[in-house]
């Protein structure tokens, strides 16, 4: 059963990740951006980390997404046709790199030996399967177990994370500053 | 049930657990659709009276058949899209408003666990841990169907008052989470159902848990208005300036979708405010016995019909605010006194212990 | 479930909450006096921050090396080494930024904490004991800087600067997370050190592993897949050859003062980051990974020399320079040894030295929206001010490498320590692309020296303070390269960490 869903929905996710590539409509490429985002929810779901799930969902798919779709309205920008002696030659090199690492990956991956995973006739990367082994333990995916670690263990990056964030905002300030006039 | 066509005692409980979850979700979305019929009477009756006049009074007996009458109108009108339009989102984006709304009322406890002739029996769909999370979460992404709609009639109109509509939700949002979140430092869970739990173990709703308490539910419950695209913030469908905002390309079943999740969403901000800070069926005791119990969704509606009478009130009192004031209203006033509001309580929380109230008695 | 916060240890992180309280004590004193309030006390707060932040770091020199904060930083020589070089880079900044902010009619309040706070992701950078703080630093330091390249918003170049990092960037730190989770995926662990032993290094600081699989278990094929995307997105911070294409362009279109700062500092961050979790998680790797950097290193001195020699604007040539140099210093990884971690300390102290110094000439030469950067406006500068061509004449040497400059002594120590390392073609190929570089080092001398002006320019203002910047690193370049031996001494006590 969970297997079936997984299937469903990472085969969903990878094909809606190819569609947003693959889009000449700015548009359409944010829709399945966003589609690739709820799959992603529903795999960690699966994975019992449901805050995680729901986070997702909220930051990404309600929050950064709904902004991204924002610019691309108030730019309205009519896609200027790629020139195609330059795209000529980047696609296909584009495209031969992309199945090259796809394909390295790949290799990378399947000859790793997997602990046994929760999913039947799957096996998952060492760190995969530690973490849901503690799923089982500690019922991660409760706040409260995401929580703790936030403000034990990881509780100077999370601090830093604000000053990150406090830059980001002082630059969003420096954009927004009206242009002097070009001299 | 064991050994039922030779499955084992685990999967029947899952499939019986499937089939009364889709039942009751049948149940709830036919609810939801219904409420929203009679709320667009009883709106346009509440109106009248206030207006000092009669409203709909014609269709059946004191109009109560209007909303079929309209149902009927607007299932069968012309549905129209604009031919620059782009057909598959200007059809997506109803979709999108509309689902989002139907399905947040599947984590919203209606009434306390209990058990009838021995069997057990919720009045929700679903408890989640994250509950309320599941709820922002999928409010939020309603407002890709406000957005897409705007974008995809190619209309100047409509493109402004989805511009307007998800500024004004977006912001909103901060507002009404970080209020949301007071009442969650309360009761120290996410999960609603524990959240109503503990108003009612306290004896108190949180709305009056003071101060703290109660600015956090006046924040929530203007930023639940504003959420809710309603008067005095409707600027996305100003009609004076915009047409009828994100929908004015909109007509026949499609555009009643847009009206039907308007009003889905006002019931859901209000079931959520009721559970947050009204302590859901306060005062019913959650371990009252059977009978006392099935009282507890009865108040519980009740609460949501008070609001949903002020949503009436507030839209023939108030006049539109202007979008510069309706902005710097959510990000100068009502996100400090919010955040304020959360340092105040989360100050009390960790200082006395979990579920006293220092000035609640 | 119980919650124990980890044991606060705010003297090892001191330098850095120096910095944060320097960057929020500037915003808030440009609130309170306001826009039109001079820009020179902004500048000496940052400075006086920077300038207390580095005494702190010198103070604990003598302290203990150890993990801080559950094992996420480390406090250590390696650390305070790089805190102080990133500190001195930074005041250097200031200095040459308060001659443009004064020029381009910036805002000081927002430039002056974005340094700040780009000077906490550099440090971060170098202190991290975990992956999950290196990724931190690398986007604290880009953020800012994708705001400081675009921060002329007076001219359009800068802002096509400032997008094509910004979009270059993000790819690139997709790259590094991509390569963090691979190699967590394959050892259970961030941790540097945790890392390290479950591919059975030998001890150091190790903190709690709780997590990490046990030495021996790892999965090979994803943990290689995680270094190589490793090395992309730090390769990309670093300018190394395939991911350099952003720096030519960046460093012409940035304020000049971010384009110092960044040939500089973050390269000398990013190297710093790449010889800690190089050296201290993947030292038993070093077979498989240096290999691969050699060959990026040849490739990077190669590209860099070449192309550098084609260039018209001082600024872009001096771009593709920093490029050789970021493959200079990357041999001095490849050798993956104590010796060769030293060189790269000491080569970073003397190329922070040059660089800046050349860069504190053209920002003397530069004028309000004419930035003079052309090699021809050197023409003849030694019949107008002999002082600074003979300073610039000092950096170009030490840049191409003459003796008896510090650009020698560094190369010297990177070389031979790469020989050790049995890289004999490594050197070779270096030392040959190093005496390519010469070409186009002098032809600037030959500018100042044997060309008559076109023009005669008027005298600019003095810069007191860039000029002096310029003095005592014309003074540091030699003094270095004729008494290598305190810095070399202090760089390998810096980096004891490396077996």
């Amino acid at each position: 059963m969970e297997f079936l869903i997984f299937s469903a929905v990472a085969a969903i996710a990878i094909a809606a990740g190819l569609l947003m590539v693959l889009q000449r409509n700015a548009m359409y490429s944010a829709l399945f951006l966003v589609v690739v985002f709820f799959c992603l929810a529903v795999i960690y779901i699966l994975l019992g980390a449901y805050f995680l799930a729901v986070v997702q969902v909220a930051v990404y798919a309600g929050a950064i997404m709904v902004l991204m779709l924002f610019v691309i309205m108030l730019l309205n920008v009519a896609w200027p046709e790629p020139d195609d002696r330059v795209l000529g030659l980047l696609r296909p090199l584009g495209a031969t790199a992309a199945v090259t690492f796809a394909m390295l990956m790949a290799w990378a991956l399947a000859g790793t030996p997997g602990l046994p995973s929760p999913l039947p006739g799957t096996s998952l990367p060492v760190g995969a399967a530690m973490t849901l082994g503690r799923v089982g333990e500690a019922q991660a995916g409760h706040v409260q177990e995401v929580a703790v670690t936030l403000f034990s263990k990881y509780l100077l990056p999370f601090e830093l994370v604000s000053i990150l964030l406090l830059a980001a905002i002082l630059g969003a300030s420096v954009l927004a500053r009206k242009r002097p006039d070009h001299a | 049930m064991n050994g039922i066509f030779g499955l084992d005692g685990r999967t029947w409980d899952i499939i019986l657990a499937i089939i009364t979850a889709s039942i009751k979700a049948f149940v709830i979305v036919n609810g939801l659709l219904l409420a929203f019929a009679y709320m667009t009477l009883s709106e346009r009756k509440v109106l009248g009276r206030m207006q000092a006049r009669y409203g709909p009074n014609r269709a059946g007996p004191w109009g109560i058949l209007q909303p079929i009458a309209d149902g009927i109108k607007l299932a069968f009108k012309e549905d129209v899209t604009p031919r620059q339009a782009n057909r598959w989102i200007h059809l997506l984006a109803p979709c999108l408003a509309l689902v989002p709304a139907l399905i947040i009322f599947a984590v919203i406890p209606l009434g306390p666990e209990m058990e009838v002739f021995g069997v057990p029996w919720t009045w929700h769909v679903a408890r989640v841990n994250v509950a309320y999370l599941y709820a922002a979460a999928i409010a939020s992404v309603g407002v890709y169907g406000i957005v897409l709609a705007g974008w995809a009639s190619n209309s100047k109109y409509a493109l402004l008052g989805g511009l307007r509509a998800s500024a004004q939700v977006i912001s909103y949002e901060l507002a009404q989470g970080l209020a949301a979140m007071t009442a969650i430092v309360m009761a120290g869970s996410l999960d609603l159902y524990e959240i109503v739990n503990q108003q009612v173990a306290s004896g108190l709703p949180y709305a009056l848990y003071l101060p703290f308490g109660l600015v956090a539910f006046v924040v929530y419950v203007i930023a639940g208005v504003a959420e809710a695209n309603r008067a005095p913030f409707d600027l996305a469908e100003a009609e004076g300036e915009l047409g009828a905002g994100f929908h004015t390309e909109y007509s026949g079943f499609k555009w009643s979708m847009f009206f039907m999740a308007e009003y889905v969403n006002m019931i859901n901000i209000s079931a959520l405010a009721s559970v947050l800070f009204l302590g859901g069926w306060w005062p019913i005791p959650t371990d009252a016995p059977g009978v006392v119990q099935a009282l507890g969704p009865v108040v519980f509606l009740v609460k949501i019909a008070l609001f949903m009478f002020m949503f009436i009130w507030l839209r023939a009192t108030l006049p539109r605010l202007r979008f510069d004031r309706l902005m710097s209203l959510g990000w100068k006033v009502l996100l400090p006194v919010a955040l304020v509001n959360l340092i105040g309580t989360a100050t009390v929380v960790a200082l006395w212990p979990l579920g006293t109230w220092p000035f609640a008695n | 479930m119980t919650f124990a916060l980890p044991a606060l240890d705010w003297w090892a992180i001191a330098p850095m909450l120096v910095l944060v309280l320097t960057g929020c004590a500037t915003l808030v004193a440009e609130l309170v006096r306001g826009d039109d309030a001079g820009r020179a006390p902004l500048a000496w707060l940052t400075v006086a921050g920077a300038s207390v932040s580095g005494g702190i770091a010198l103070g604990q020199w003598d302290d203990p090396a150890r993990l801080a904060f559950s094992d996420m930083v480390s406090s250590d020589r390696f650390t305070l080494f790089f805190t102080v070089l990133f500190l001195v880079v930074t005041c250097v900044t200031v200095l040459f930024a308060f001659e443009q902010l004064r020029r381009e009619d910036f805002h000081p309040g927002e430039f002056y904490p974005l340094l700040a706070f780009s000077t906490i992701g550099m440090v971060l950078m170098a202190a991290a004991a975990d992956l999950v703080i290196t990724f931190i630093g690398v986007e604290l330091l880009s953020i800012c800087l994708y705001i400081l390249v675009g921060f002329s918003r007076r001219r359009r170049e800068p802002e096509e600067s400032a997008i094509k990092y910004l979009l270059l960037g993000s790819f690139a730190s997709a790259f590094l997370l991509y390569g963090i989770a691979l190699v967590y995926g394959s050892t259970g662990t961030t941790s540097l050190a945790c890392v390290g032993r479950a591919l059975g290094a030998p001890g150091g600081l190790v903190g709690a592993c709780e997590g990490a699989v046990a030495t021996g278990s790892v999965a090979t094929g994803m943990l290689l897949a995680g270094i190589g995307l490793l090395v992309v997105g730090l390769g990309f911070k670093a300018a190394l050859v395939p991911f350099h294409s952003w720096a030519p362009d960046v460093y012409e279109g940035a304020p000049t003062a971010i384009t110092a700062f960044m040939s500089v500092g973050v390269k000398a961050a990013a190297f710093a980051a790449l010889l800690r979790v190089f050296l201290v998680a993947f030292p038993t790797l070093a077979p498989d990974w240096s290999v691969l950097l050699a060959v990026v290193a040849t490739v990077t001195m190669v590209t860099g020399n070449t192309v550098a020699l084609f260039q018209r604007n001082i600024k872009r040539m001096l771009g593709y320079s920093s490029i050789a140099h970021a493959g200079y210093l990357l041999v001095a990884i490849v050798a993956a040894s104590h010796a060769g971690a030293a060189s790269l300390l000491f080569y970073a102290v003397g190329y922070a030295a040059m660089n800046l110094g050349a860069f504190a000439i053209v920002v003397v030469l530069g004028r309000a929206g004419e930035e003079r950067v052309a090699i021809s406006d050197y023409a003849g500068l030694s019949q107008r001010q002999p002082l600074l061509a003979a300073l610039m004449a000092t950096f170009m040497f030490a840049l191409a490498g003459v003796p008896p400059t510090v650009g020698f002594v560094g190369k010297f120590y990177v070389f031979s320590a790469a020989v050790d390392a049995g890289y004999v073609w490594l050197a070779l190929a270096g030392l040959a692309s190093s005496v390519a570089s010469a070409y186009y080092y002098l032809r600037v001398v030959y500018q100042m020296y044997m060309v008559d002006p076109k023009e005669v320019v008027a005298s600019h203002s003095p810069h007191r303070w860039v000029s002096l910047v310029a003095t005592v690193a014309g003074f540091a370049v030699i003094a270095l390269g004729v008494f290598p031996g305190g810095i070399i001494g202090v760089a390998t006590a810096s980096t004891s960490f490396v077996r």
